[in-house]
């Protein structure tokens, strides 16, 4: 049969006539896949090195899976090859990473009253030996990353620094051991009575309260998107101990194509990054290899509630809204569209899974 | 081995020329379309799944590293947009139609008839072997499947094609339950 059947299939094949390729298409279509690839690597890139530089770290010699550290008189300089970043994590999140830290971690207290946890890092990813939180807190001006490092893996030595274009810069902070943990909190974003203040209070914590003071600076939804308004707001509305999703409205706005090709949303929070190049001391993001793991946020039957939602209320492309979604059990899914403007109030639907009949929830 | 194009254009390609990258998309068009055809059974479809290829190849092939590495990336490109597309249209056991894919009698016909009655997942292996005479650790490596996997795969392609197309000599269809079922 082999080469009967394989000579027909060539021969069927060379049959097939072949549509005209629009070159000018090609060309469209690829500047304009090209635009997305930068914007999002750009977006990456400007909050990856807020988290990084705002924790006064530069990134380039003892290896720890990809992580270097030097604390000499109250300056530090670090070089990381791979790292994970997340942005807005939830507690599910945190809880992970320090499950798997090779050092009882211990989370930064006493930081101003408001003060919200935008994104986390941890490197390496099986088992994280530093970690980085960024506060945001634009009241109080606390806007800051404070790295935790487990002892063992900082260098003293300034000798062992790499030379030339790849040594990293020195930055100037404050510096102090929590058991097996050092602290190092950038100079230029907090005052010294702030600084202090953060490590009696950390001196006095245990893990597991630092931990819950933590989750408490963390969003309860999984808040999807780079524009969110409305994440406070959405924590109102989300049932507790839910996994429920907040969608901004760039991202509202793909859902229709989504639901007309059956996908799913995915998480896009986490990033993994791996090989990064380093100029002049510096680690170029842009040239790094990343990687967004494959994580549902919202599957595909969701994204149809959703645009079901949004076709009953004649608002499918633009409902100048954010969207919480949820899912109570397999038969219901629960759809809140979160005006941006005040004036028109918050609107909570119920959706059948499996008609997708959409009505109105009190 | 040069299957989609000659060496000396993926190499210009690879440097950033543009003037090639966009001659070696125009060689590899009707390659991607008619593979991207085969696997779908459906012109429209297949003429989606090629161009997203194109795309793709036109936007990244300054990002690959080897001109020998060009054959099995594009292939990987050509599958995967197809399964893409599949999924989204949900393609299934539709029989492919005369009409574009060009008829020379029954013959070519029940080639495509005997395809349309494979699974996707036997097709992707039988169409890769057959018809583009790629080794089993080839097609493993397109398809990111495990080795074994394809192998099985192809085994069971080969008894299903027996079987389809002993019924096609014999001038009738085959019972469905004798093809059926096509789950591995």
């Amino acid at each position: 049969m082999h080469s009967d059947f394989a000579a027909k299939g060539k021969a069927a094949r060379d049959l097939i006539a072949v549509p005209e390729l629009s070159m000018e298409s090609i060309r469209r279509r690829s500047r304009a896949a090209a635009a997305r690839g930068r914007t999002r690597a750009l977006a990456l890139c400007a909050a990856v090195c807020l988290i990084v530089f705002g924790a006064s770290v530069g990134f380039g010699a003892r290896i720890y899976e990809g992580v270097r550290v030097w604390l000499t008189g109250g300056k530090a300089a670090i070089v990381v090859n791979s790292f994970v970043l997340v942005r807005e994590p939830t507690a599910a999140d945190v809880h992970k990473a320090v499950a798997q830290a090779t050092f009882p971690a211990v989370f930064p207290v006493g930081v101003p009253a408001g003060t919200h946890v935008s994104m986390f890092m941890f490197a390496p990813a099986e088992h994280p030996n530093t970690i980085t939180i960024q506060y945001r807190n634009d009241v109080a001006h606390f806007n800051v990353g404070i790295s935790l490092f487990d002892s063992s893996v900082v260098n003293t030595d300034a000798a062992l620094l790499p030379t030339g274009s790849a040594r990293p810069p020195f930055r100037q902070g404050y510096q102090w051991q929590v058991g097996r943990e050092t602290v190092f909190v950038p100079k230029e974003h907090v005052s010294s009575v702030l600084a202090d203040e953060i490590k009696t209070a950390m001196m006095r914590a245990s893990e597991s309260g630092s931990l819950a003071v933590t989750d408490a600076m963390l969003h309860k939804v999984i808040v999807v998107g780079l524009a969110s308004k409305l994440a406070n707001a959405a924590e109102r509305y989300a049932p507790p101990n839910s996994r429920s999703v907040l969608l901004d409205r760039k991202q509202v706005q793909r859902l229709p194509r989504l639901a007309r090709e059956n996908e799913s949303f995915f998480d896009t929070r986490t990033v993994y990054l791996s090989n990064i190049p380093s100029v002049h001391g510096d680690p170029d993001y842009l040239k790094a290899t990343l990687r967004w793991p494959k994580t549902i946020a919202i599957t595909a039957a969701g994204i149809r509630a959703i645009d079901a939602v949004l076709r009953s209320s004649g608002t499918r492309n633009d409902c100048g809204c954010e969207i919480l979604f949820d899912q109570p059990d397999n038969a219901t899914y629960w759809v809140w569209k979160l005006p941006l403007t005040g004036s028109a109030g918050v609107r909570k639907y119920a959706v059948d899974a499996k008609t997708f009949a959409v009505s109105q929830a009190i | 081995m040069a299957r989609w194009a000659a060496p000396e254009l993926i190499a210009s390609a690879l440097t950033g020329d543009e003037g090639a990258v966009e001659q070696l998309v125009a060689v590899v068009w009707p390659g991607c379309f008619r593979l991207a055809a085969t696997i779908l059974g459906d012109w429209n479809l297949a003429q989606d799944a090629a161009q997203e290829a194109c795309v793709i190849v036109h936007r990244k092939i300054r990002n690959l590293r080897r001109a020998d590495a060009f054959d099995a990336w594009l292939y990987r490109i050509v599958m995967h947009e197809s399964n893409r597309v599949r999924r989204r249209n949900e393609v299934s056991e539709q029989p492919i139609s005369e009409g574009r894919y060009g008829s020379d009698g029954s013959t070519t016909l029940d080639v495509w008839r005997a395809l349309a009655d494979l699974s996707p997942e036997l097709r992707d292996v039988t169409v890769l072997f057959y018809f583009d005479d790629l080794k089993t650790a080839d097609i493993a490596a397109i398809l990111g499947l495990p080795h074994p996997t394809v192998r099985t795969r192809l085994a069971r392609a080969r008894d299903r094609l027996r079987i389809i197309l002993k019924g096609y000599q014999n001038g009738s269809q085959p019972e469905r339950q004798e093809i059926e079922p096509h789950a591995l």
